[in-house]
């Protein structure tokens, strides 16, 4: 693993006002999230019994840390872990072993009510725009449901002007509440899924892949207001692709990952002026060139 | 979406119309004691297995006309010639309880007595056909209904917990559904009844009837909802619920039902019939419904003498043509359903 | 916006010939036009790259081709396709059966779906081949062949996987075998790397360049990314909303975009090493009525 110049990141702050609560403060730790060892093992079961024959390790000992107001870019091929390492951060997935950090406290072994404060802390926006969005909800009802889990306190008129707030953040009007998923594009779709990942309020977003179902054109839309958002809410990205030429564009840092192991950390233009492990060299030369 | 379902159902003719005919009959049971002309149990035995009473226009006034019998043993009756009965319009008959509540006496129709206006005949005992019709109807259409409601619910909660937890209570789920199934429903249909009997007064048979139905109904639908379930668990717009840290219980009733909802209204729509030919099989065999209560089956099983088939009493089979048209017109709904919502799957609305 | 059409003097005549088409689709007593006056041509052994954003109409026009769209009143195709002398949108049913897979080949966007899931792909190879050679003798031998070329390693063992054994890429070697499989003289390649990997995409368009080669085929390739355009087309053509904005040769078009849309379409492609602050965009302003059709007529 190599490490290129590390630029000096200003320490992690109190976000903008507004819309958002006040946040906490950093734990001593510079780091927002801490990844240590950690270890995704998939039981494989076979023979007369469904015994356990094996083990399918999607992530093998994959270490890393992202500091606050960054972005993480994760690139590898589809099998390599990328995904299951962002599912198991939001714990969709369980960890067979290893430690994630948030803030300083461990994460990966709490109980399900003990957690439920960290889903307003992190969040997932996902790959597929015409699945991501339950078809027979409307957008008023979808951008709602995180509020009404988090901010139960709200009334019906406060939770009301909040969804036009995140609508807005994402570039959509207010006449897309009364209506419903399929009468949307799929860069307009994606737009919906981070409002609604935005509604809790999150410090830490994992992007799983969230262009690479869209058109180029579309993905650029995308991928500016992702930056955007990052800067006026201090946001942290683990952005997860295949594609290095996106990564490289919005990362700080890039980790490339294959057959569940990172085989190459660094900041994005060493990625690109000097890739060390021959694996990094093959994706940068599969990007297309114009 | 169920706004959406009834419009496309309103534009196509044969969902229209099945509608409609369903809307008339249900409204008739609602209204059953209004419409009809008699109780069910008020016998007239001097006017057993009665044709039906033809009806003329006398000073453009519809009558009856009188009969008399001919012939006791062979049931025939000669109509009297010139002499009817005026029929009259909202008129009081006998008393009843409007909905088991208020209580009443007007009725749709009525003749003065001792005469009878039998427009479907009458039966053994002389009791009006039409009456023991609308009477029946509420019993049989109305199990049917009720019946489903609980099936649907049942084999949704089971199946979706199943395909939404997974593991240890999908197999637990799916064991008890299979024993469930794998008992031949006949059997368990006599056997139920038969433990279930001594705790209900028989005019509660209804009741046991019923819960024997959803009991048994249940096990298939939920076989199929936990297959669904399986697959809408992966979508992501399930695991997003899940990470914005949704209750499960809530991820099943907000995500999961709706998504579920086309399937169930066309599985159930479809199974209506199905119970209500179950009913009419139980008091057809004599274990459903029994004397004083009335449903469509018990009117066939009365109706199953040869002197009924060798003197051509026809009418003492109109519960039959009623059970029939009800079936069809429920399955021929089921079917515009699945045409209506199917292809919305696919458009992905 | 106005449009201004480039074309080099007009279509040189090559083997297919589209002339004014023009696809109507008809829903809830909507018409909408996807595809409106076309004319587009492919000579011998050429590659042409239609290029559009979703709701541009490039998957249909390629569906059009063979009459692979929804009939009347669904759907209303008008023009001309010549082949070989033959308009392919009216010639009869029969004759129209004899030029699709054996002269006219597909590959389709999303491998996964486009191959049967209960059959192994030597069955589905070989449908292939016993439809339009049937007197080929050792068809078995064949298919080894074409998955050879296709680089499906091992296909002597590989002959007898079924496609969920299989990874993306593989999947779509394996409908690009099933298209070669009839030796096409055209094969009309619908977004065929979209859903595969970065490095996937690369192999696969490598794999198809070697073919194109290989056996001196035509090729028309749909595509919303102009990255894998170029260094693979000889033409491109790029759609929007229904109508060709500009047409030409690749390189010129790519290093000299004349018309607006083409340059901002160029231009929003990430680049390696130009870390620039904002990717320029695009405002699309497909009209969602012909995204919403077209994309879900073709999943997706």
């Amino acid at each position: 693993m190599s490490t290129g110049n590390n630029k000096t990141l200003p320490a992690f702050e109190g976000g903008p006002g507004g819309v958002y609560s006040a946040r906490t403060k950093a734990v001593d730790t510079p780091y927002l999230l801490e990844v240590q060892h950690l270890k995704v093992y998939f039981p494989v079961h076979g023979g007369l019994f469904s015994r356990v024959r094996g083990y399918i390790r999607a992530v093998d000992d994959v270490s890393f840390a992202v500091r606050p107001r960054t972005t993480v870019g994760l690139v590898g091929e589809s099998g390599s872990g990328k995904t299951t390492i962002g599912q198991t951060l939001v714990r969709l997935i369980r960890p067979s072993s290893g430690s994630i950090r948030y803030q300083g406290k461990e994460i990966s072994k709490m109980g399900k009510r003990a957690f439920f404060p960290y889903r307003k802390k992190m969040q997932m926006i996902f790959q597929d725009p015409f699945n991501s969005l339950n078809p027979r909800m409307s957008i008023e009802q979808i951008l709602s449901e995180p509020l009404d889990i988090h901010f139960s306190s709200l009334g019906p008129g406060q939770k009301r002007k909040q969804v036009l707030k995140l609508l807005d953040l994402v570039g959509l009007g207010q006449n897309s509440l009364p209506r419903y998923p399929h009468e949307f594009s799929g860069g307009q779709r994606q737009r919906i899924g981070i409002a609604r990942a935005l509604a809790v309020e999150p410090e830490f977003i994992v992007c799983d892949e969230p262009v690479s179902a869209l058109d180029v054109s579309v993905q650029a839309t995308i991928i500016n207001l992702l930056q955007d958002l990052q800067e006026e809410l201090g946001l942290t990205y683990l952005f997860i692709a295949h594609d290095l030429a996106v990564v490289e564009h919005v990362s700080d840092e890039v980790l490339v990952m294959t057959q569940g192991r990172i085989v190459e950390q660094a900041d994005s233009e060493t990625i690109y002026r000097a890739p060390q492990h021959p694996y990094t060299k093959k994706l940068l030369k599969a990007v297309p060139k114009v | 979406m169920l706004k959406y379902v009834f419009q496309e159902l309103v534009h196509r003719p044969l969902g229209a119309g099945c509608l409609v005919l369903l809307g008339l009959m249900y409204a008739c049971t609602l209204f059953s004691q209004f419409l009809a002309p008699y109780q069910p149990t008020d016998q007239d035995l001097e006017k057993a297995y009665h044709p039906p009473t033809r009806i003329v226009l006398k000073n453009w006034r519809p009558h009856i006309q009188v009969y008399e019998q001919v012939d006791p043993a062979s049931a025939r009756y000669k109509a009297v010639e010139g002499e009817t009965v005026p029929l009259r319009f909202f008129a009081p008959g006998e008393e009843y309880r409007f909905w088991g509540l208020i209580p009443a006496k007007m009725r749709l129709f009525q003749v003065q007595k001792p005469h009878r206006v039998y427009l479907l005949g009458s039966d053994s005992t002389g009791r009006d056909v039409f009456s023991r019709l609308l009477y029946g109807a509420q019993v049989s259409l109305s199990i049917g209904f009720i019946g489903i409601c609980i099936t649907m619910t049942l084999g949704f909660v089971v199946g979706g917990v199943a395909g939404y937890f997974g593991g240890r209570a999908d197999f637990l789920a799916m064991r008890l559904v299979e024993f469930v199934i794998a008992i031949p429903s006949l059997y368990l249909l006599i056997a139920l009844r038969g433990a279930l009997a001594e705790y209900f007064e028989p005019e509660q048979m209804y009741v046991v009837i019923v819960i024997i139905l959803s009991l048994i109904g249940w096990a298939g639908a939920a076989r199929i909802i936990r297959g669904m379930a399986l697959s809408l668990r992966q979508r992501p717009f399930v695991l997003a619920a899940e990470v914005m840290g949704q209750s499960s219980w809530k991820i099943l009733v907000r995500h999961f039902l709706p998504n579920l909802a086309s399937y169930l209204l066309v599985a159930a729509t479809l199974s209506i019939p199905a119970y209500i030919l179950a009913e009419a099989a139980l008091s057809f065999l004599g274990l459903g419904i029994q004397e004083p209560g009335t449903s469509w089956g018990l009117m066939l099983k009365q109706a199953q003498e040869l002197k009924v088939f060798t003197l051509n009493l026809w009418w003492l089979f109109t519960p039959g043509a009623a059970i029939f048209i009800t079936v069809i017109t429920f399955n021929v709904l089921g079917d515009v359903l699945r045409d209506v919502v199917d292809p919305r799957q696919q458009m992905g609305r | 916006m106005s449009i201004q059409r480039h074309q080099s003097a007009s279509p040189e005549p090559g083997i297919l010939e589209v002339r004014n088409l023009c696809v109507d689709f008809h829903a809830h007593g909507q018409v909408c036009r996807a595809v409106d006056h076309i004319s587009l041509g492919i000579a011998q052994g050429q590659v042409l790259a239609v290029v559009g954003e979703s709701g541009s109409g490039k998957s249909v026009t390629g569906l059009a081709l063979t009459r692979l769209l929804p009939p009347p009143p669904g759907c209303r195709v008008q023009g001309e396709v010549l082949y070989q002398g033959r308009n392919l949108l009216t010639c009869a049913p029969k004759e129209l059966r004899k030029y699709r897979g054996r002269h006219i080949a597909y590959v389709f966007q999303e491998p996964g779906t486009a191959l049967n899931p209960v059959f192994s792909i030597e069955y589905q190879i070989a449908e292939a081949i016993k439809l339009h050679r049937p007197q080929t003798k050792n068809p078995r031998r064949e298919i080894i062949e074409a998955l050879d070329m296709v680089g499906i390693d091992q296909p002597e063992k590989r002959i007898g996987n079924y496609p969920h054994q299989l990874s993306g890429g593989m999947q779509q070697r394996v409908m690009i075998a099933m298209a070669l499989a009839c030796r096409p003289r055209i094969l009309v390649a619908d977004e065929p790397t979209t859903a595969l990997d970065v490095t996937i995409q690369a192999q696969i368009m490598a794999l198809l360049k070697d073919v194109q080669e290989q056996m001196g085929m035509s090729i028309l390739l749909i595509t919303h990314n102009f990255g894998i355009v170029s260094g693979f087309a000889d033409q491109v053509a790029v759609m929007r909303q229904g109508r060709i904005v500009e047409q030409g040769a690749c390189a010129r078009v790519l290093s000299q975009p004349e018309h607006v849309y083409t340059r901002a379409l160029i231009e929003c492609i990430p680049v390696l090493g130009r870390k620039a602050h904002r990717l320029p965009s695009i405002e699309s302003l497909q009209s969602e009525t012909a995204e919403e059709m077209t994309g879900h007529e073709h999943g997706k």
